[in-house]
């Protein structure tokens, strides 16, 4: 029986082994406990940095899709991608898949901010930490107040109507208390959300130091959006809703930009395309108030709108080279005839801007060895690579003869990479020509210009690969600083006079800007010996381009017999400033228009003698020239100004005087938008996230 | 390990015996009835002396007087006579009606007699374990138990399966039945990378036990919801030393293909597109065209040049665009497959001494060629089961197994665009000689754009391998102090090492942004698990008999790995080794265990073996939950066996067996993902490049922490009868039970401004019911001949009865875009449904296009027509309405094994029916781009003008719809009933005459035909699928997207004992 004993107790002993406390406790080792996390301020820098990451999801700031957003200026992509987002079309409803995404991104990166200011409050609230460590708890609490801030107002002018959340979620039940205004109130619920967004950057500005290293958000950042908030404010109260004459926002609108400008900190680069190229962001002045980072590392990142918009050479999408093509397939919209009338005619000789931002035109291939027919492709050249080919856009229509600086472009062939079976071939009287223009998919397909603001860097770099780049990408310029300025003083003392505290006329803002378009890279030695392409297979000389280019019969084009010298002679400075915009050297000679009395005084100021109304339209335009394809500009403008649709409705009657043509119906394809109803100058509030939350609320018209 | 050698010196000593004067000592061995007995053990106790007996029941031996003679024979009691003077020994052997009466194993130790069980238990036992030819465990438990649902994903060799006993009871919280190996319980949660039923070899299995009802399985109370599969493990047997060689070699083929257009047939086929198309096509035909390839203008100027032989001269067109010499062309789907190949090699050795000493080792070598390039699977696998008695009361035993699994090839892929379907999409035209890869690695069609990638290429530069190698130890103790009384204890420690290699050169598009890329992951499962016991067996007064258990068991699953990215190579000459070359490279770690305790209780009362009443208690807590640790699960029971009653004596003659049995039990699941009640964040160094340097950031995770998740409960009513018939010549066991699941763990999607996109939490609930029947039949049982029948059947309804107070939830599984929503769990409909557009013949003419409701984009005359269900002229997604229920009605199997003197027969068949596959594959063949080839099947029954009775759209609608539908349609859905003909073996026994000769004491040579016929309406290679990934993988039965094609085996096998 002593054994039996014995034998009890050691199975009694098993069993106390196992009561430990412990046993049943999580034990997780490679993840971090969040509600363990962010004691330090360096910790809460962690989940800070993750904000800032989100800020990279390329619909976000919605910089890749949504770059073109319908407006008078623009044309939705017609046709087949209707069921993936109308936007483009101004048809869009609450099942939009892109405006869905918008929704995501935007209260992604809320999230990452409020789970920051969560750790920042408690760390400020202990007692008696040293003011060292304070001012880091402010610094990082006031980078995600401004973060959130930013995606708050991102979110207001397009869905106007949201929820503010400030907590994150701990508790289920809260997740479903989130609430927003009933649709006939929407506007209640977004004067609130603007009331919420300054009041947050006013707080990010306290707790902000003056100069933080590149990429954060300091003082002066914080301020530079803060004025754009109130300019949205007043613009929206004066203007759209007319409740209003806007004095006091325009008025805090003005001080906070007065903050930005009267820090010294940001000046125009001389050149404009400097702005997009990656190592120029940072050389010399300083234009750039707020980027989104990256670095060459990102480009495997396929989230990255980076690598989608062409920052980064994405070689699953080859065919990519253009923003147009990847509209196509997500139902964006691209500029249109009109959009850059607005360029050709308002602003002559607006060359440097124009042609950074906007390709035009048809793929076609040429043999210039025999200048016999042309052919259908690169792969048809005759040495199979596209060498000795000549292929060409038809860029800038009226001024065929700078369309050389796409020679090179042979040699890369994955540079364009599109249908050439599309391309029909006619026969007249013995000279084979093309009949239709080649664009995205086809002779009825979408009109086929292209924004490549953020994409002429890499083409014009010969032989770039993916890991040779790094560019950021640009939110807020100095330039938008001047121009906001200019507006505000305008709306609040007219073209010509200085506010008080302010450093200019509202005039003496906008032409600063004026007159650095007015730069360009000038090259002294052009002959029409001169080869296009100095670096190239490609051996044409400016004077075998004009004659071929009489001889296909250009209109306008130089006469068949003209002098080749006297040709370039009339033309130097367009081709002046395209070899620049093809080539960027290394050491620019940037010289002005202005230096050149021949070239009549392109990009003329604004006269003194503009009333404030017409210097508010003229305003409107040199927006659109200077931020075209930058967050939604120009239809973000239209909203705010509530002329959204009767914009659109005008022009359906209009014709462009240079290319004589009617938007109705050009090469391109019908170029306006079907007559939208006013709901569409907003978002619907997503259909699921009313489908799992029904105490919200969706928008009027939906 | 001093036991261990301790035991392995016992058991080679045991081995040498004395030699003493001996005479010739030879009798008959027979059975009551008079007949004699085969192979029974006739052994000279104390010695390596010993005899079988013959087809005569003949035994000669050398013996001297005085010396004990053991004869044993299985089911027998073993008899001990001492010799004498006699020369002449006939044995009789006695019936051993304790060992024939069939066990049913709860585990824990825990055996009971068949006819005490009061639950639901199928059992395989030896002889359907010897008749199959089983890779894994789960093929061989396939269509043979009642209400056992076993699917196999595809045709991918050692390819997985999922496993659902009476229907799944879980949705998010998995639905795997709990697997039991020698008493060391596996939960198979679905994210463990190795499931033990693959590693362990069916030749060391002795039985299956599968428990299917609550009152079974409460026992094991967690991961048990969805039923337990207790395997139990071979062990010595008594008697002569046993020495089993098996080996099997066989090939298969293709089971089912899918025929494609050849070259010819194409080329007319592309011709009419040209022709019916024309270039009025809106301008895209250009666009969605391939580019490079033909363009529909060319094609039509070609066909209107009215060229001498039409159409078909437009082959000259596609052979000179492509760069081919002939005609011929590729047939892709023969191009990436091959014959398969099977070699298995099985070698074990088994017996026990007199001493107390069993044993049982073996070694298995398998090695399978897959259907597809460069695939297969291997297992090498060891084991030795050692059991001794030491002194009187205690027994020892220790069960070691190794295995080392390897896995080759895509195994897996399921991506839409995957080899397989790829192969039966590519143009017949296309050069395989063309094939550069480059930057692109894509096919070289004409220098231009991105054609679709070869999956010959794919297959031949992808490194893809899964390596797995499982140790698993298993200490058992039993100590009997007394006779009714026992502690026992076992502890099993398992180790599984394993490794996948994935290695993609750049030249596929997969890795050409990243100039290759390989991903080398290496982990580290560690479990243990203890289980102290101590178990009462009482008879009192001769009619009483309490049997009860008390047990205390831990756990602890701890799961190491590491997965390291590399990118960036300079050079890929060795492959997946090249990693010094590698430019970048990252780790991602990853730690966590996961640790249960279990206090379990169960007593079982039974009066005169009529009435039993078993019921148990268990509690158990696992740190998967925070707040909410403890889940109780009760259970109780009952069995009556009528057939015992005085009142029963009239049926003597014809019932030999009446039961009623039932039970209620509640059983636990807590299998969820280990971030449902914490909320965890990343680390991560690619944090946001402020100022272009490296910075840290931590990334929140976006599941939603819910620390209140707790066990999600099933509650199962079983009952059941079971008959027996003419002295149980025919048995029927018959059940019916009903499982309501509560607090059902559900992922539950949330609104996504709050930055989650879901959180588990236990709501909602749902039943299965159902019907079981298993019948088993002796329809003859003369002496050369025999055949014997098994059949099973079982029906099972899904319903879900709650979702938390929501009518539904959403999933997208088939769609593209946001929130497709092409799976809906709706209350009171079951898991597995698929909804969406409902496809309603084909528009034929204008009047009809004019009056069809609109879908999103413009219909054409010629494409699919909608029914417009809720009739507002639309057809949007707020109509989808259930077109698919993935779930068959009943499932079923039926098994027939005839001998006819030396030759054995085993036939095996099982079916599912009711069930429908939505086929994904079809998506593509209906939106078509570029210049895809089509299939056969489609081909010949495609719209046109003149033809409209067809079942597929147009040629120009196929060609211009755009790039796939973005809604789930019916036309996808096909009916998935089919009737396989898994097994059919033949076996020839060598006489015994001859074994003699050579010294054997079976010689066998079998030829065993797998998966010898479908007969199925499926349009694709087999519906028997399962193509669904991810946590809530169980909601999408029946998807088939690109699946790996099965193989039709043959089999030749010769098995030899010594």
């Amino acid at each position: 029986m002593k054994k039996l004993h014995n034998i009890i107790v050691l199975f009694l002993l098993l069993i106390t082994f196992s009561g430990c406390e412990d046993f049943l406790e999580p034990s997780i080792k490679s993840n971090v406990l969040i509600d363990d996390f962010g004691k330090t301020p360096q910790e809460a820098d962690f989940l800070l940095t993750q904000a800032y990451s989100e800020m990279r999801n390329d619909n976000f700031l919605g910089t890749v899709y949504w770059a073109w957003f319908p407006s008078d200026y623009s044309v939705g992509n017609p046709g087949t991608t209707l069921a993936r987002s109308g936007i483009g079309r101004m048809q869009h409803d609450a099942t939009d898949g892109e405006s869905i995404r918008i929704w995501d991104a935007c209260f992604n990166v809320i999230a990452k901010a409020n789970i920051t200011i969560e750790k920042t409050q408690k760390g400020l609230s202990s007692t008696n930490i040293p003011d060292t460590e304070k001012a880091q708890w402010n610094r990082v609490e006031g980078e995600a107040r401004f973060i959130r801030a930013l995606a708050y107002m991102q979110l207001a002018t397009l869905f106007r109507n949201v929820p503010i959340i400030t907590q994150f979620f701990k508790n289920f039940d809260e997740i479903f208390d989130v609430t927003n205004s009933p649709g006939d109130k929407m506007r209640d619920q977004e004067i609130l959300v603007y009331k919420f967004v300054t009041d947050e950057f006013n707080k990010a500005i306290e707790q902000l130091p003056l100069n933080s290293v590149r990429g954060r958000a300091d003082k002066t950042v914080a301020s530079a959006f803060l004025g754009k908030a109130h300019l949205l404010m007043a613009s929206i109260e004066k203007h759209r809703d007319k409740s209003g004459n806007g004095q006091e926002n325009y008025t805090k609108s003005l001080a906070a930009l007065n903050t930005v400008i009267n820090s010294n900190k940001y000046d125009l680069k001389p050149y404009f395309p400097d702005n997009f190229i990656g190592d120029k962001q940072y050389a010399g002045q300083n234009e750039l108030v707020f980027t989104i980072e990256f670095n060459v590392n990102d480009k495997n990142n396929s989230n990255l709108f980076g690598q989608q918009s062409g920052f980064f050479n994405n070689s699953s999408a080859p065919n990519t080279v253009f923003l147009g093509s990847l509209a196509n397939a997500n139902g964006g919209s691209f500029p249109n005839d009109w959009g850059l009338s607005a360029f050709d005619l308002d602003s002559p000789g607006d060359w440097v801007r124009r042609f950074w931002s906007f390709e035009d035109g048809e793929f076609r291939s040429f043999n210039v060895n025999t200048t016999a027919g042309f052919q259908n492709g690169p792969g048809d050249c005759p040495n199979g690579q596209g060498i000795n080919c000549e292929i060409f856009l038809r860029s800038s229509e009226p001024y065929p003869w700078c369309r050389p600086y796409w020679f090179e472009l042979v040699n890369d062939n994955n540079a364009f990479r599109n249908n050439p079976g599309a391309v029909d071939i006619v026969t007249t009287n013995g000279v084979r020509s093309f009949s239709t223009i080649w664009g995205g998919g086809g002779a009825t397909a979408v009109p086929n210009i292209k924004l490549v603001k953020f994409r002429r860097n890499p083409i014009t770099q010969a032989g770039y690969t993916d890991a040779t780049f790094d560019t950021d990408f640009p939110i807020m310029r100095y330039s938008e600083v001047l121009l906001m300025y200019s507006e505000v003083v305008n709306e609040l003392s007219g073209p010509n006079t200085k506010p008080a505290d302010g450093k200019f006329t509202a005039r003496e803002a906008v032409n600063l800007v004026r007159n650095r378009a007015r730069n360009f890279i000038y090259y002294d030695a052009l002959t029409p010996a001169t080869r296009i392409l100095p670096n190239s297979p490609y051996t044409a000389t400016y004077q075998q381009v004009f004659e071929r280019e009489a001889k296909v019969g250009r209109t306008p084009a130089p006469a068949r017999n003209q002098n080749a010298a006297d040709t370039l002679k009339k033309y130097y400075f367009q081709i002046s400033a395209f070899r620049g915009i093809r080539e960027v050297p290394a050491n620019p000679v940037i010289r002005n228009f202005k230096d050149f009395p021949e070239t009549k005084d392109w990009v003329p100021d604004f006269a003194a003698s503009l009333s404030q109304n017409d210097f508010r339209e003229a305003l409107l335009d040199e927006r659109w020239r200077e931020l075209a394809g930058e967050q939604n500009s120009r239809w973000l403008d239209l909203v705010r100004y509530g002329r959204l649709v009767s914009n659109i409705s005008s022009i359906k009657s209009k014709i462009n005087p240079l290319t004589k043509r009617s938007l109705q119906s050009t090469p391109f394809g019908v170029q306006i938008l079907p007559l939208p109803d006013e709901k569409f100058s907003y978002f619907a509030i997503p259909a699921n996230e009313i489908a799992r939350n029904p105490k919200l609320n969706q928008n009027l018209g939906f | 390990m001093k036991k261990l050698l301790l035991l392995l010196i016992i058991f080679f000593t045991a081995q040498v015996g004395l030699f003493a004067q001996s005479k010739t000592i030879s009798g008959i061995v027979k059975d009551k009835n008079g007949d004699a007995v085969i192979g029974a053990t006739v052994a000279v106790n104390g010695t390596n002396r010993g005899a079988i007996t013959d087809i005569n029941g003949e035994y000669t031996i050398q013996a001297s007087p005085g010396e004990k003679l053991i004869i044993s024979f299985v089911g027998s009691q073993s008899q001990e006579i001492v010799v004498g003077q006699e020369s002449k020994i006939d044995i009789l052997l006695l019936e051993d009606t304790n060992l024939l009466e069939e066990v049913v194993i709860s585990g824990y130790g825990i055996e009971t007699f068949k006819k005490e069980t009061s639950g639901a238990v199928s059992k395989i036992d030896q002889s359907t374990l010897k008749n199959t030819a089983p890779v894994n465990v789960s093929e061989l438990l396939q269509g043979r138990a009642a209400g056992v649902n076993i699917v196999s994903n595809d045709g991918t060799p050692g390819a997985g399966f999922s496993i659902n006993i009476r229907g799944s009871n879980s949705i998010s919280g998995g639905s795997s039945p709990l697997i039991v190996i020698d008493n060391i319980p596996y939960i198979t949660d679905g994210n463990s990378t190795v499931n033990p039923l693959s590693v362990i070899n069916p030749n060391d299995i002795a039985s299956i036990d599968v428990l299917k009802d609550a009152s079974a399985t409460a026992l094991y109370g967690v991961g048990a919801t969805n039923g337990v599969i207790v395997i139990t493990t071979k062990n010595g047997a008594k008697g002569k030393p046993i020495i089993n060689l098996n080996v099997k070699r066989g090939f298969g083929t293709f089971a089912r293909t899918l025929p494609v257009l050849s070259s010819e047939e194409y080329a007319l086929y592309r011709a009419t597109i040209a022709r019916t198309s024309g270039g009025n096509n809106g301008g895209q035909a250009g666009a969605i065209l391939n580019p490079g390839a033909p363009s529909v203008w060319e094609m039509l100027a070609f066909v209107n040049q009215g060229a001498e032989g039409g159409d078909i001269k437009y082959r000259d067109v596609l052979k000179n665009q492509y760069g081919l010499t002939n005609y011929e062309g590729t047939n892709w789907l023969d191009v990436i497959t091959q014959n398969t190949q099977r070699a298995q090699y099985d070698f074990d050795f088994s017996g026990s001494s007199n001493n107390g000493t069993s044993y049982f080792a073996s070694l298995g070598y398998l090695n399978e060629k897959g259907l597809l390039i460069n695939s297969g699977f291997s297992r090498l696998s060891g084991r030795l089961n050692l059991e001794q008695k030491i002194g009187k009361i205690i027994t020892a035993g220790m069960r070691l197994q190794y295995a080392n699994t390897d896995y080759e090839g895509l195994i897996g892929d399921w991506r839409v665009d995957n080899a397989v379907s790829q192969s039966t999409f590519m143009n017949p035209f296309i050069n395989r000689d063309n094939i550069t890869g480059g930057t692109e690695g894509v096919i070289n069609n004409g220098g231009q754009g991105a054609g679709p990638e070869s999956p010959e290429f794919r297959l031949n530069e992808t490194i893809s391998n899964r390596q797995t190698n499982w140790f698993s130890g298993n200490l058992n103790i039993s100590i009997k102090p007394l006779s009714w009384l026992e502690f026992a204890m076992n502890a099993g420690l398992t180790n599984d090492l394993n490794s996948s290699n994935y290695f993609v050169s750049r030249v596929l598009r997969e890795a050409s942004n990243t100039n290759g890329r390989a991903i080398l992951e290496r982990g580290e499962d560690i479990r243990w698990t203890i289980n102290p016991r101590i178990a009462i067996n009482h008879k009192f007064n001769k009619n009483h008999k309490i049997a009860a258990n008390l047990i205390y068991e831990a756990r602890k699953t701890a799961d190491d790995r590491l997965r390291t990215t590399y990118e960036q190579f300079s050079t890929e000459v060795l492959k997946e080794y090249t990693l010094q070359a590698a430019g970048s490279v990252f780790s991602v770690p990853q730690y966590f265990d996961i640790r249960d305790q279990s206090f379990i209780g169960r007593v079982q009362y039974d009066y005169k073996r009529k009435y039993v009443f078993t019921s148990s208690l268990r509690v158990d807590q696992s740190s998967r939950f925070i707040t909410d640790k403890t889940g109780i699960f009760p259970a109780a029971s009952f069995a009556w066996n009528i057939i015992d009653e005085p009142f029963m004596k009239f049926s003597e003659k014809y019932l030999s067996n009446l039961k009623i049995r039932g039970g209620v039990g509640v059983t636990g699941n807590n299998q969820i993902p280990i971030n449902s009640g914490l909320l965890l964040g990343n680390l991560s160094n690619g944090g946001y490049p402020f100022n272009n340097s490296v910075s840290t950031s931590v990334n929140v995770g976006t599941r939603f922490a819910n620390p209140d998740v707790t066990w999600e409960q099933t509650t199962g009513l079983n009952l059941g009868i079971d008959f027996g018939f003419l002295k149980d010549r025919f048995t029927l066991s018959t059940n019916v039970y009903s499982n309501r699941t509560s607090g059902l763990l559900l992922d539950v999607q949330l609104p996504t401004y709050s930055s989650f996109t879901s959180t588990i939490r236990n709501v909602g609930g749902l039943t299965n019911r159902g019907l079981e029947l298993e019948l088993t039949s002796f329809n003859i049982n003369k002496r050369n001949f025999s055949w014997n029948t098994n059949f099973n059947i079982a029906w099972n309804r899904n319903k879900i009865t709650d979702l938390g107070g929501q009518p539904d939830l959403a999933f997208t599984v088939i769609g593209t875009g946001p929130n497709t929503n092409d799976v809906l769990l709706r209350v009171g409909q079951p898991i597995g449904v698929y909804y969406g557009t409902i496809q309603d013949g084909l528009i034929n003419n204008e009047t009809e296009l004019l009056n069809s409701p609109r879908k999103t984009a413009d219909n054409n005359v010629g494409e699919f027509g909608f029914l417009d269900v809720n009739g507002d002229g639309l057809i949007d997604r707020t109509e989808y309405v259930p077109m698919a229920y993935a779930l068959p009605l009943h499932t079923g199997g039926i098994g027939n094994t005839l001998t006819y003197k030396s030759f054995d027969f085993y036939a095996f068949m099982r079916w599912s029916y009711g069930n429908d596959v939505v086929n994904n594959n079809l998506n593509r063949a209906h939106y078509l781009r570029g210049d895809n080839n089509l299939q056969t099947i489609i081909s010949n029954d495609i719209w046109n003008r003149q033809d409209q009775d067809r079942n597929y759209q147009s040629y120009f609608a196929i060609f211009t719809t755009r790039s796939g539908s973005t809604f789930s349609r019916s036309e996808m859905v096909e009916d998935g009933s089919f009737l396989r003909f898994e097994t059919l073996r033949v076996g020839y026994t060598l006489p015994s005459k001859f074994m003699k000769k050579v010294n054997l004491r079976t010689a066998k040579i079998t030829f065993t035909g797998q998966n010898l016929a479908l007969l199925s309406r499926y349009s694709w290679f087999d519906p028997e699928v399962n193509a669904a990934r991810g946590q809530n993988r169980g909601l999408f039965p029946g998807l088939d997207q690109g699946a790996y094609p099965r193989s039709r085996f043959f089999l030749f096998g010769v098995d030899l004992g010594f």
